[in-house]
Order: structure tokens, then sequence, then C-alpha cells
């Protein structure tokens, strides 16, 4: 075959001779952050789900847990199997889940789930999805497959940034619409790295971000709620607003943690005194109850995970398989380090989740399958030794 | 696409994208990290200790224990205030909505429970972002209880209680003005409350323990402290509240009796120590409600245009009624002044009881275009120093005054603490008691360059009866105690000891000399002089105050508002009178002002005709109600007041026999021979001599007298017309001369229906010629 490498290598896991085999370390770290998380959710949880001010848990201490618990066991079982499907299925659904990303992400305005002045979710009977979760990979994997086709021309303006471009402004002002502010960025952030990563000239970069730099002005005029935000980031005990609270209860729960922390179960601030404890603020009380040594140990592990996915990335078979795991392993970077900054007030507040922590069942099963595929290239990584 | 995909899978990265991949990799795994991991520390080691901190401070909560307030007695332990445990109720909004409870059920609950207004309640539950919304405030236990009955029947989570503590104030306005108030928070607003706030209150205990943000325990308690509450000391003062009765009672008789309409003050001191036994100020208020004003008070506020001019009002009238004229107002003291300068004449040797002074109506002095006039412009003529005093002579004061001289006269004036001399010649002087009460104010006094000025001793003359400067009622009590006890000045006080829980005495208010400014002989002379003012039934100005069976001193003060003058043209009064008791061996010292008597009462405006008897009345209830026993000679003993001995039952010559013996003539209706009824009922008290009708076998008649006015008359014709109605007489007053002492006030209004047998009360007053005048 003129292009056998692939096809010879995806016959050749069936005799198990010269693939290296699904990535160990990779798995590892992410079963033990898994397993973090999931334990972290019940702590942080725990009180809320007990007092249950807003009337959802009916007193049942548990209840985060229980579904956190069941969807991480259905985003182990998501995860070994994406890992299983070969790359080339992603590739050829590549394109389709991008179209189905922007489908969805137009019916939000139409059948949206209103929360908080913002229309972000779809409901499918007792499941609500985020159609932002799925333009995220929608973005990765149909950029990976444009990339490919473009390669060569990918200095160029018309071939290298134009289709591109129009895709992300497309999902930006639909998410602008909802509005959705943090996935806006992720979103563009995840985009510009794909872009990055598939050879697109730097000058277009250095463009973009000053385009990005007047699109935040003419963004933080239109929408006044991300104007106040930065006045909360920056003096966030002067602030009285909802952010402003929710920053400073953040910084009292990690501040208070010191060297050694509380102590697993321990925290006081997720006496609702800290909001989104089991959700976006989760890592507050990761600081408060296990420390700083907790903590950095913690991020360690993300570290290390990250530079795994990169090493799966830079291993990959195929420019395709390389330019989703990397992409897959920034989107994750991305998410832990916003998050991580948002909680400790390096950036202004925004809700961004903590990847395999923040409660959420359907991220938290994309998170995994996305985990999945990265394994599915590591999967394809030519055995050196064969 | 089979094609396409062939060629993407074929490449592998180019070297450009594996170098941008490490670049990646250094920035998102490395880089990005070691920034977080800075932060981190920053906040977690570097600032951990403020956060800590200000995290703490949010979860602890300090509960439960609060201290009880102390309360406070007054001399012989009867409670004057205390605390009672009582509960604030408030909801829940957010917990109401929160557990979908029905707003309509917990308003018809509580407004028919606590009397609330159903609107009002409902609409407190509405504001749905609220843990805290007052209902009602200090609800008594039975109420409360009542609440908790409501709530725990419909298991309402968004009703609540909590505990508080009230202050109550068994006697209502009774020496308001000593005690003073708190307010919702328990801290004292005024009066003694006010002043040992810090030792009523006690300190209250922390009982510390995490909570969560709402405000209910922690599912583990990790955080938990308690200091123990230490309660207030108990206070007890010196006033007694049976003297304070009689003051109150007099003096509120006083107001209505004379027309009184500015309000009026009363101090009783004991004068060997100073302490305040008595001290009342009109208008009073009640303690229990005391942002509530006097009817009077309110109409006018109601017929205010504007809300802000009601408000206006109403908080004017507040302070009014909360001021406490004897400490906190100054006025012009006049002829009761006269005592002080009379002592230190006599301490300095400037006059002796041999003296002699001539007043001719006025008295030319040094500087003054016009000569100061005596109050009788005719004149006293001749008269000794004691004739001078019992007249109140100002022509003699002015006299005496200038024989002292000026420098003299402010050395004693600041000894007997009217004024604190200082350094500067040319400032206004002042001077406080320093009573342990707040509010005090001081005396207003010219400078010493004026006062000491050779070419014009018209202010010296003036000072010398008690004019040109203003003190307050509690410096001349003070230093009127002074003069009489045997030249000591006590520093006057209200809080006789602190006592722990347990009744220990942890502090006791020694009595103070804070100097003695007289000898005691000097002081005996003055007491027998001011005796002279009150007992001589013919020259004493101040003999309205006579008591039968005590020897009272005192002198009279009459003073014209001239700073009220300047201001409105009007001329209106201030009057006054010092009394102490028993003269040859005071032991209680009374104060009484009447400012700005109206002319509706038809009494002569004076201190002699008006705070004179006033006093008097006081000192017949307090005398033999600290034990002083009254010494009667023949005559009074014979008219003095008795009681009326059971006679009912007894054969009719046994009944005569007992009455002649307690005093009484008799008179017989009916025609038996044991009594079967009597006039007046037994322990009805009566003058003595007076006629009592024994009933033999006859019953008094049922029908109704109508009362006859018998003001004006002297005493002996009134005696006469209320026996000829079946009706008794008691005079408040000393019964010196009875065809001359006319009757000024009766306890039963001419017209009223009255029954027979009824003792009808009367007050004396001396109402010769001799009499009238200002002084």
């Amino acid at each position: 075959m003129r292009y056998g490498g692939a096809e010879l290598r995806i016959k050749e896991t069936k005799d198990k001779t010269g693939r290296a085999g699904m990535d160990i370390s990779f798995f590892v770290l992410v079963m033990v952050l898994l397993t973090i998380g999931v334990t972290m959710v019940l702590s942080a949880s725990f009180a809320r789900a007990y007092f249950d001010p807003g009337g959802i848990t009916g007193g049942d201490p548990v209840y985060y847990f229980v579904r956190q618990f069941i969807f991480a066991v259905l985003g182990v079982a998501a995860m070994i199997i994406c890992s299983r499907l070969p790359i080339g299925f992603y590739k050829r659904f590549s394109i389709p889940v991008l179209i189905a990303a922007i489908v969805l992400l137009m019916l939000v305005p139409l059948i949206g789930v209103d929360a908080n002045g913002a229309k972000r979710w779809i409901g499918f009977g007792a499941f609500t999805i985020q159609p932002s979760e799925i333009a995220k990979i929608g973005v990765i994997l149909s950029f990976s497959v444009l990339i490919c086709r473009n390669r060569g021309r990918m200095k160029s303006f018309r071939y290298g940034i134009l289709p591109f471009a129009a895709i992300l402004m497309l999902i930006v002002a639909l998410l602008v619409l909802e509005p959705h502010f943090s996935a806006s960025i992720i979103i563009v952030a995840i985009g510009g790295v794909m872009l990055f990563l598939g050879g697109a000239k730097l000058v277009w970069f250095i463009a973009a971000a000053v385009a990005a730099g007047g699109g935040i002005a003419v963004l933080l005029t239109l929408f006044p709620y991300a104007s106040t935000r930065i006045t909360t980031w920056r003096d966030p005990f002067a602030s009285t607003s909802d952010e402003g609270y929710q920053i400073v209860q953040s910084l009292y729960s990690i501040g208070s943690g010191g060297l050694t922390g509380l102590g697993l179960g321990q925290s006081r601030q997720k006496y609702l005194y800290l909001p989104e404890e089991h959700n976006d603020f989760i890592f507050s009380v990761v600081c408060e109850e296990l420390g700083f040594i907790g903590a950095l140990l913690i991020l360690t592990l993300f570290a290390l995970l990250i530079i795994r996915g990169y090493w799966i990335a830079l291993q990959a078979a195929d420019r395709y398989s390389f330019l989703v795991s990397a992409g897959i392993t920034t989107l994750l970077a991305i998410q832990v380090i916003l998050n991580v900054a948002v909680v400790t007030n390096l950036v202004p507040c925004t809700g961004i989740s903590l990847p395999f922590f923040s409660y959420g069942g359907t991220a938290l099963l994309m998170q995994m399958a996305e985990m999945g595929i990265v394994l599915s290239v590591s999967r394809g990584i030519p055995c050196r030794g064969g | 696409m089979r094609r396409s995909e062939n060629v993407n899978l074929s490449s592998s990265p180019s070297r450009t994208m594996l170098r941008r991949t490490l670049f990646l990799m250094a920035v998102c795994g490395i880089l990005a990290f070691l920034v977080i991991a800075a932060r981190l520390y920053v906040l977690q080691i570097k600032d951990h200790d403020k956060y800590e901190e200000l995290a703490i401070n949010q979860q602890l909560r300090e509960t439960g224990t609060s201290a009880e307030r102390g309360t406070i007695y007054d001399c012989n332990m009867n409670i004057l205030a205390m605390s009672a445990d009582v509960e604030n109720v408030y909801l829940s909004p957010a917990e109401i909505a929160m557990y979908n409870e029905d707003p309509e059920l917990i308003a018809d609950g509580l407004s028919e429970i606590l009397g609330l207004d159903r609107q009002e309640i409902l609409k407190k539950t509405e504001n749905n972002g609220s843990w805290y919304v007052t209902v009602a405030k200090k609800v008594e236990k039975e109420t409360a209880d009542k609440v908790r009955a409501f709530k725990k029947e419909h298991n309402l989570k968004g009703v609540r209680l909590e505990s508080d503590t009230k202050r109550y104030y068994p006697y209502s306005s009774l020496a308001c003005h000593v005690i003073g108030f708190v307010g919702t928070d328990n801290f004292g607003l005024d009066g003694i409350e006010a002043q040992y706030d810090s030792v009523l209150c006690g300190t209250s205990g922390k009982y510390m323990r995490a909570t969560n943000a709402y405000g209910t325990d922690l599912l583990f308690d990790r955080y938990e402290g308690y200091t123990g509450a230490e309660n207030g000391l108990d206070l007890v003062t010196t006033i007694d509240l049976a003297i304070q009765h009689y003051v109150e009672k007099t003096l509120y008789q006083a107001v209505e009796d004379y027309d009184i309409q500015n309000g009026a003050g009363a101090i009783a001191m004991d004068v060997k120590t100073g302490k305040i036994l008595a001290m009342a100020s009109i208008g009073g208020y009640d303690l229990n409600n005391f942002l509530d004003v006097s009817d009077e008070a309110k109409s006018s506020i109601e017929q205010a245009p504007t809300q802000k001019e009601k408000d206006q009002l109403l908080a004017d009238a507040q302070r009014l009624q909360w001021r406490n004229k004897t400490v906190s107002d100054t006025y012009e003291p006049g002829s009761t002044f006269k005592i002080i300068t009379l002592s230190m004449a006599l301490e300095e040797g400037s006059v002796s009881l041999n003296d002699s002074f001539f007043c001719g109506g006025s008295v030319q002095v040094p500087g003054r275009t016009n000569p100061v006039r005596c109050w009788k412009t005719s004149g006293h003529g001749s008269q000794t120093l004691t004739q001078a005093v019992q007249h109140s002579c100002n022509a003699a004061f002015v006299n005496i005054g200038l024989r002292v001289g000026a420098e003299e006269f402010y050395k004693y004036c600041d000894a007997f603490g009217f004024l604190t001399l200082t350094g500067d010649s040319t400032q206004q002087l002042t001077a406080k008691t320093g009573i342990d009460l707040g509010g005090e104010s001081g005396s207003i006094w010219w400078s010493e360059d004026t006062f000491y000025s050779e070419k014009n001793k018209s202010q010296l003359a003036a000072a010398s009866f008690g004019q040109t400067f203003t003190i307050t009622p509690l410096q001349l009590i003070t230093a009127v105690s002074a003069c009489v006890n045997g030249g000591y000045l006590m520093q006057p006080y209200v809080v006789e000891s602190l006592l722990d829980s347990d009744g220990n005495t942890v502090y006791n208010h020694k009595p103070t000399v804070v100097r003695q400014v007289i000898s005691e002989e000097t002081s005996k002379t003055v007491c027998g002089i001011l005796e002279q003012v009150v007992g001589d039934p013919n020259d004493g100005t101040g003999r309205n105050a006579a008591v039968a069976g005590y020897r009272i001193g005192g002198k009279t003060g009459t003073s014209e508002k001239v700073s009220f003058e300047a201001q409105t043209g009007k001329k209106e009064y201030i009057v006054s009178f010092i009394g102490f008791a028993p003269a040859d061996d005071p032991q209680i010292a009374i104060l009484v002002l009447l400012d700005s008597p109206g002319t509706g009462s038809g009494v002569y405006v004076s201190g002699g005709q008006m705070a004179a008897p006033t006093v008097g009345k006081m000192f017949a209830d307090i005398l033999p109600y600290m034990g002083i026993e009254p010494v009667y000679d023949d005559n009074a003993e014979k008219t003095a007041d008795k009681a009326v001995p059971s006679l009912k039952g007894l054969g009719l010559e046994e009944a005569k026999q007992k009455l002649a013996e307690a005093g009484f003539e008799c008179r017989v209706i009916g025609g038996g021979g044991a009594v079967t009824d009597q006039l007046p009922a037994s322990g009805a008290v009566i003058a003595g001599g007076s006629t009592v009708i024994l009933y033999a076998g006859a019953s008094p008649s049922p029908e109704l007298e109508t009362m006859p006015d018998i003001s004006g008359m002297s005493y002996t014709e009134a005696a006469q017309v209320l026996s000829g109605y079946g009706l008794f007489i008691k005079s408040n007053t000393s019964v010196s001369q009875p065809a001359a002492q006319i009757v000024a006030t009766q306890s039963v209004r001419s017209g009223a229906s009255v029954k027979h047998g009824t003792v009808i009360e009367v007050t004396l007053l001396a109402d010769d010629e001799s009499m009238l005048g200002r002084y």
C-alpha cells in the first residue's frame, strides 16, 4: 500500500508485536487524578448537600458524590472505549462532530436551559449537556483534519488562517449569544494553539494578540458584567459583587490551608461560605484541606499528565494523531491552569471547571473520553523495540 | 475522503510542529505551574496568618451567654431596675422560600399571637434574600412560648426566636431621673444606668463555635471555646424609695396646686453624708416606656403640620422629660443663698448675733445708680441679725455681703463648691459637685476682676442675696447641708455600694468630706437662726413650712428669671424653699423649687407661700418615716393629728372614755347603750380635739354631702364648717395660729360629693400682709 504505514500498524495491533500499547503512565495519572477528584467532590460537597440551602439534595450528604462517582465509572468506561477505537475513526467523524457542535450551539438560544441569566445547557431528558464542551473537542478534531489537508499551505493566509478563523468566529459568536465568556476564551485559545501547532506563521499570532486585545476591550465595554469582573479582580476585598465574595472566600480557603492544610474533610470554608465549592472552586477546598503540600502534589500530577500528553503527541505516528493529542493535552492544560489561576485570583474570575475534580457529569464524561482519545493515540505509537 | 485520509496519515509531524510542541510543553507543563506554585506559596505560606484570621473571624460565632445586667436597688434593697429574660421573634424569609412555607399562614399566626399588623408581617416574608427580619423585639416569655408552639405545630423553619433581656422598672416613673434607662441594646442611656453602665453590664461570656455561613453549627465541631459570662454587679443606691415617693407625691401635688408652668425639682439629702435620699424632677416619665411623652406633648405634636416638625417636637419633648432639673439646670437661687452669706459672715466674724441692721426699703451700693431695693419697699426698720434672716431682708444682706468683702466672699463660694478659683482673674468661674450622675451642669459666676471691683460693688451686693450668678439646685443643697451639719462640705452621691451575684459587697461608698468650710459652732448658730425662720409664727417668712412637733429650719427663695425676662419680656419666677430637720441635730435637708407658677392658683407667687408649705408637707411625711419622734408642747399636743381608736361594739361609756383619752371630743347619735358605728372610721387620722360621732343603735346617714368651699377660711372656721357637714379636717401643715392661718388647698374640691366621715386634708397658709413679698 502506498500509504500503508498506518494501516499496517493497525493490522499489527492485532498481533501485538509492533505497537507500544496504551500509555500506562498517562492512564495511571488520569486514574489517580480522577480518584482524588471524586474524593474531593465528596469532601467539598458534603456540607452543601447536607444543609441543602438550594433545596436540591433533600439533605442527602452524599448526593453530589454519588452522582459524580457514577459518572466517574462511566467516564472510565468511556475512556477505555475511546482508547480502543482506532484513530481513523476519530478522523472520519472530526468534521461531523464540529458541525454537530455548531448545530447544538445554534439550538441553545431556542431550547436551552436558563441558569443565572445565561443559556448554556441543552437538556435531553434527565441529561443536560453543554454544547460548548462538544465544540471544544470539535475544534480540536476538525482543525487537525483541516491542518493535515492544508499541509504545505498552512503558511498562507487563505488556507492557513481564513477557514479556521471563520469557524472560530462562528462558534464565538454563538457562545457570546449565551453568553459564555470563559468557553469563548478557551475555544479561541485552543483554536489558536492548533494553528500554532499546525505551522501557521507566527506573525498571525502577533496580529491575533493585538486583535484579541482590541476584542477584549470591545467585549468589556459591550458586556458590563465582564468589566466589573476586572475591577473585582484587582481588589476583590473592596468588591460587593458575587464574584468579589467568591474570590474573597476562595482566598480565605486557600490561605487558611497553610503548609499542611486542615486535613481531608476538615475544610471550614465549605460550610456554605465558599460558593461553588464542589464546582469551579473545588481547588480552594483542596488547598484548604490538603495545604500547600497537597496542592503542589496535585498540581504536579497535572503537570506530569500534561507533559506526558505532549510526549505522546511527540511520539505520535502521524500528523493527525499528533495534532489531536497535542490539542487535547493543551485543552486540559488551559482548563487546569485557568481554573487554578481564577481561584487564586491570578486572573479575573470566570467560570472554568477543574478537570477530574469539578462536579459535573457530562463534562467529566467528555474529559474522560478525550483522555481516551489521547490513549488511543498512544496505542498507535510505533514500538521502538519492535 | 479516503484518499486525503491516507495522505494525512502517511505524514509525520514537521520539525516546526515538534519544536512548537516542545515550546507548549515548557509553557503549559512547567512554566505556568511554577507561576501557580509561586502564587500558592504567597497565599498559603506567606499570607497564611492573615487569611486564616479573616476566615476564622467569619467562621466563629459568639453566642449564648450574654452577661446579666445588674439589679438596681434602693437603700432598703427594694428593686428599682431589674432585667428579665425575653425573646425576639424574627423571620428568615430565605428559609420560608426555601422550604416553601406559607407566608399567609405565618402572617396569620404571628399577627394573632403578637398582635401585630398582618400585612406588615406578610411584607416581611417577601424579602427572601434575607435570613433575619425582626418581627417583634423583647417579647415576654408567655407570648414567646405561644410563638414556639405555633412554629412547632406547623414545623416552620422560617419563624425563629432568640433570647434577649429586657429592663423592668417596677416603680415606672419613680426616681426616673436618677435611675435612667437602657436602650434596646441594653446599653445604659441615662441616669445611673448610663453612669454605671460598665459596672452593671458585666462582661458577656464568649461561647465561640465554628458555624456555617448561615450561623448553624458545623457537622463536626472542631473549633470551640468558652469563656464564662461575668454578670454585672448589683447596685445599691442611696435613694430611699419611701422618701422618694413622699417627695414626688408632694411635688406633683404642688405643681397642680400652684399651676406650675415649667416643671419642678426636689432633692432630699442626708446632710451628714451627702447621700441623695430622693431626687425628683417634673415632668417625669415612665422608665418602662421612656420614649413616650406626656399626653399634652402628644397633642401639640399632633397639631404640627409637617412630619419633620413632628419629629422635632417629639425629640424636644423627650429631651425635656429626660432632663434632670436638679442637676442639669442652673438658676439664680435668690434668697435661699442668704444661708451661705450668713454662714460666711458669721464664720469670718463680720457679723454677730447682737448686730443690728436697719432697712429703709433700699440701700445704696457703690457703682450703682439705683439703690438696691428690699422686697419690702416700706422697709423692715431696725432688726437683729436673726430678724434680718427671718425677714429675708435684702438691705441687711447687702450690708452683710459688703462687710464680708468680695475676695472673702469668693473664697467661701469656692470652699462651698459653688465655683473654683483659677489663676486667671478675667475668666468666668464655674464648678460642679462631681456627683456620680451624668449631665451635671456647672455654675456661672462673674470673673474675679468684675466681682472684686472696688468702684462697682453691685455684683457683690446682688450676690449677697443670691442674684447675678447661677448654680444648680444640687450645689445649693450640698452647700446648705455643709452650713448646718457642722460645717463639712460632703461629696454628694447616689450609689451606695456594689454587690456581686453572691451578694458580697465589692465596693462601698464611704461619705467623703471635701473640706470643712465653717466651724461647728458657726454651724450651730446658723441652724438656730434658720429654725427661727420657720419656727417663729410671727416673724418667720418660712413659717408655712412648719410641722407640728418638729424643729425645722429653712429659708425661702423667690428668684426672677432674669435672662428669661430679657429674652421674652415676660416676668417669671422660680420659687424655692430649702429646709432641714431636726434643727438641733440636722439629718435631712430638702430643697424644692417650682419653676414659673401661674396665676391660676390664686396663691401669692413666692417661695414662702408655695415652696415652703410643699417642703413642710414632705417633712410631715418623711420625718416620722425616718423614725424621728415628734415632740409636742402642751398646746400643740392637743391639736396634733391623731388616729381615731376603734370603738365599735364598746359600751357607750367605755367608748367615751377611750375617746377622751385619745384626745377627741364626741357626739352621740341614737339611744342605744353600745356603739354600733362611728365616724370617722377607726384608724383615720384627724386633728386632735375634733368631735368624733358615735352611733348607738343608729347608723350614719347614707346620704352624700356636697363639699363646701372652705378655701380662704381660717382653720378654725373651716373646721367648724366641715363638722357641720359631718366631715373632718386634717391639716398637712402645722397649725400654729388656727385663727390666722387660712386654708389654701383642700383635698376634695368644692362641689364634689363626699360621704359622711370623710377626712378632708387641707394646707394652711400664713397669709398676713407680712408674708406677701418676693423673698
